[in-house]
């Protein structure tokens, strides 16, 4: 199966949407200006082409209320003037408090148009976003690589086109063979630094030693951020107390079975509202534990260099390259809302994310999800003392394989069953997985110690950078006055 | 735990402004306007914005929770003022006993009224030392009149006997006001019908948790839509709901409507037995008598809510006690004498049994819920409250007989 994905702006006049063959349905993306609305989903039988009448009705349904907030935001930033100066006066009508009704009426008969939004509601937008103005701090942007130079090339290129004043690109290379990673790099003039061990975190925390400024933002080669991505993502750090942010993922395509099973899986855009985490929603649960998965993907994300750092960095042994293929993402932001900062999430900083395209691929990566995942709660109960993780990895994990593999069973759900099985095996694997990575390290630790060697546990590594000057090292400064406790 | 919170006040006709909430509040609950038109309340969490709350943030907040009432707003230019206002004179009467602090702000607050035509009277209820006269004092423009006997409604009586306008505004000396709230009030009494205007009671602060646990019981706020309640719009639960209409710490009326009532009822109210329910009584008596009330969310009164928790653990008892004695001032009525007690016991089940075992649920799954022994207060107020308006007639009754014998009333007048 095939699902075409579209976007449509509701500024500019609607283009026509036709299904092309062999394609199923039709996801349209719908943004105002540069910034995603929703989207729907549409399935024309007709001529297979989706009306203007009807994707004016789809998002009139769908989405009124997210257009509403969208206006009112972007007319409150453009200022009193534009807010009073309404042209399209409809009196006595009222929409608060009453049926749901009247509102997607309102939106469909005097918001939308498919010649672009209505006046004056196409002022409040232009002159709104034009006019909405943050602090952008200069941002390091990191792509961790491992043998994929041709697709890493179509992100750099996109990275070049971003709408930021000031940011650099810095390529972290996780190759075996590094020679057609470099090559790209160096006909495109981007920075790389190459980490010669495997491993996803140990790249990211090479990535993290050589940059430069405080803000470091993360995507991956098979990602294509879109022009504002940037600008989006460091729009939350308003907040003095926000150390995290994390965008949303779209799927870049959906051309067979195995990338509509992993958005059906749950993806990695986690949707259209902004949200914010802090310590109090850490605790929030006696039971439940946090869902720091919830928060975003590491496909998409800026960290504060020095917090993660003096964090301990990424945890070496989680993550793709040490126990399963995720979870030390998930952990940082665990650390980090441990450490009463706040993490927020921004659907406005869009990138685009091509999945795994065959069965096989798919099923290693879920296994591998898995595996990550109760690794990372596996860490939790043992590190952090934390109850509920041992409650979610001992009953509600399995109750919720259950429940799926028997509506998987029953078609109660597009989730195929037998993906569950590879859920269970990874979550079965995870913690032994974990344990026995610890335990060899304690042990080499031990053995490095006995045979009288300094560095107990640590190797050495080599290191090559190319492009990237060596500057002194510097104080991590903090624009808070708060100090940072010490980590354990 | 910490439950403070900072309050503050948005105008989406004035260009945002960074808001400074102090370090130790948790969230900062803001009023959001549009000019004089309040639209609701946004509570932003610290989570969301550290140390300064910038405006984009502000506007982010505001945009998910009050988007529709934005536009309806523009929709209908809620937000314009009146091209030709209407000014009748206006007594405001603030009743104050022994709070010289809070009446100086209350005072000042006064003072910067926009209003053409109005006087000041404050009454003075049985007062044990001379420190609001000199408060008084400190005002020019304000008439200060005692009132020797004890007793909220005494005091009001007393203001609208004193006034010389053609309405009477009543006001607490626990609360500020806003500058355009007479304004907002005046311009209901356009209509000749109109006999009572109340408006909006905000809270003036949220730093303590009694004051949070007060605005989550439902407080003073009745709404931001304006609302005319005319004579037989309002039956069905009859005399219950009659809290709706407004608070007495924001009430106004007519002099006119005083005259023919014959004033507020001495048995009811603060410093009564009845301790409570003079407001509810005056604004049921208005309606049942055949005259119109206007709920106007633009006339704002900021009122500082009881700060400790003893405090509040009274007021919840006395809220209790004097609704239940409204209610039976009402019930002597031949006609809906039955059907008052007949409402009281719907009160006792949904108010008291009801909301306890609501917040009970919660409490046993360990969520966030209402105190239940402030529940459990408030109804056994409401039953220890049966015989008190009966008491307190006859001690009424008493009071002015003995007032009279010595002459102490028409030394006072």
């Amino acid at each position: 199966m095939k699902i075409q994905l579209e976007q449509i702006d509701l500024l500019q006049p609607w283009p026509t949407l036709k299904l092309k063959p062999g394609y199923r349905a039709m996801n349209v993306l719908v943004r105002m200006g540069d910034a995603p609305v929703g989207e729907i989903m549409a399935r024309p039988v007709r001529k297979r082409i989706l009306t203007h009448r009807r994707l004016k009705r789809r998002i009139a349904r769908k989405l009124s209320y997210e257009i509403i907030q969208h206006l009112t935001r972007e007319a409150m930033s453009a200022g009193p003037a534009e807010l009073t100066r309404n042209t399209n006066v409809s009196r006595g009508l009222r929409l608060a408090g009453k049926d749901w009704f009247f509102t997607k009426r309102f939106v469909h008969d005097e918001v939308l148009d498919p010649a672009g939004l209505r006046e004056p509601f196409r002022t409040w937008v232009t002159q709104g976003q034009s006019r909405t103005t943050f602090a952008c701090p200069p941002v390091t942007v990191v792509v961790c690589t491992r043998d994929r130079a041709q697709q890493l090339e179509g992100c750099i290129k996109n990275l070049l086109a971003l709408d930021y004043p000031n940011y650099e690109i810095l390529i972290c290379d996780n190759s075996e063979d590094h020679i057609p990673t470099f090559d790209v790099c160096e006909r495109l003039g981007v920075d790389y630094v190459r980490e010669p061990i495997a491993g996803l975190s140990r790249a990211r925390n090479r990535a993290l030693k050589t940059a430069r400024t405080r803000w470091v933002a993360f995507t991956d080669d098979d990602c294509r951020p879109e022009k504002n991505w940037l600008k989006e993502l460091v729009r939350p750090l308003q907040d003095s107390r926000c150390r995290a942010v994390c965008g949303l993922v779209r799927a870049a395509q959906l051309e067979n079975s195995a990338e509509i099973t992993f958005e059906i899986y749950g993806g990695l855009g986690r949707g259209y509202y902004e949200q914010w985490y802090d310590k109090t929603w850490l605790d929030s649960s006696k039971t439940k534990t946090p869902p720091t998965w919830h928060i975003g993907a590491g496909a998409n994300m800026l960290v504060d260099r020095h917090l993660v750092l003096k964090l301990g960095g990424y945890d070496i042994d989680m993550g793709p390259g040490g126990v399963g293929g995720c979870g030390e993402d998930t952990l940082v932001f665990f650390q980090i809302l441990k450490q009463n900062f706040s993490i927020h999430y921004q659907p406005g900083a869009l990138v685009h994310h091509y999945h795994r395209s065959s069965d096989r691929a798919l099923r290693k990566h879920i296994h591998s999800y898995a595996v990550g995942h109760a690794a990372y709660l596996w860490h939790l109960i043992f590190r952090y003392a934390e109850y509920r993780a041992a409650i979610r990895l001992f009953a509600h994990l399995p109750h919720w394989f259950i429940k799926s593999w028997r509506h998987g069973v029953r078609a109660k759900t597009p989730y195929p069953h037998n993906l569950v099985w590879e859920e269970l095996a990874g979550t079965l694997k995870g913690p032994v997985q974990y344990t026995i990575f610890k335990a060899r390290r304690a042990l080499n630790a031990l053995l490095h110690q006995a045979r009288g060697l300094q560095s107990a546990g640590k190797r050495p590594a080599p290191t090559m950078r190319y492009g990237v000057t060596e500057k002194p090292a510097q104080p991590p400064h903090d624009d808070n006055s708060q100090k940072l406790p010490r980590v354990a | 735990m910490n439950l403070s919170a900072f309050v503050a006040e948005i105008d989406l006709s004035q260009p945002l402004a960074d808001i400074h909430p102090r370090p130790h509040h948790r969230a900062v609950w803001s009023l959001v306007k549009f000019n004089r038109q309040p639209l609701g309340w946004i509570k932003i969490p610290r989570a969301r914005f550290g140390r300064t709350l910038t405006p984009d943030i502000q506007r982010s907040a505001i945009s998910e929770k009050l988007s529709l009432h934005i536009i309806d707003a523009c929709n209908n230019r809620s937000f314009e003022d009146l091209a030709s206002p209407h000014t009748p004179g206006i007594s405001v009467v603030v009743c104050t006993r022994e709070h010289p602090d809070q009446l100086q702000r209350q005072l000042r607050s006064l003072a910067k009224l926009d209003y053409p035509n109005f006087e000041i009277l404050v009454v003075d209820n049985a007062p044990r030392t001379t420190r609001t006269r000199a408060v008084c004092d400190k005002f020019p423009s304000v008439r200060y009149t005692l009132e020797p006997r004890k007793g909220l409604d005494y005091a009001r009586n007393a203001g609208w006997q004193a006034a010389t306008k053609e309405i009477v505004a009543y006001t607490d000396d626990d609360a500020t006001v806003d500058p355009h709230w007479l304004s907002a009030l005046a311009d209901n009494y356009r209509e000749a019908d109109v006999e009572c205007v109340t408006g909006c009671t905000f809270p003036m602060e949220l730093e303590t948790e009694a004051q949070e646990l007060f605005e989550k019981y439902g407080g003073m706020q009745r709404g931001f839509a304006r609302r005319k309640y005319r004579p037989g719009t309002w039956n069905d639960f009859f005399p219950l709901g009659s809290g709706r209409f407004g608070a007495g710490v924001n009430l106004s009326l007519r002099r006119s409507t005083l005259q023919r009532l014959g004033g507020f009822d001495p048995a009811l109210d603060c410093g009564s037995i009845a301790r409570g329910g003079g407001d509810l009584d005056i604004m049921a008596r208005v309606i049942t008598t055949g005259g119109s009330l206007i709920y106007e969310p633009r006339a704002l009164v900021w009122h500082q809510h009881r700060v400790t928790m003893d405090a509040l653990r009274q007021q919840m008892f006395d809220y209790g006690w004097g609704f239940v004695s409204y209610v039976i001032k009402q019930s002597r009525d031949l006609e809906m004498g039955n059907r008052a007690m007949k409402m009281l016991r719907r009160w006792t089940r949904f108010w008291g049994i009801n909301r306890f075992k609501e917040n009970l649920k919660l409490a046993i799954c360990l969520r966030e819920h209402f105190p239940l022994h402030l529940i459990v207060l408030e109804v056994a107020g409401g039953i220890l409250g049966l015989a008190a308006y009966e008491r307190s007639v006859r001690k009424v009754h008493s009071d002015t007989r003995r007032y009279k014998e010595r002459g102490i009333h028409k030394a006072a007048a």
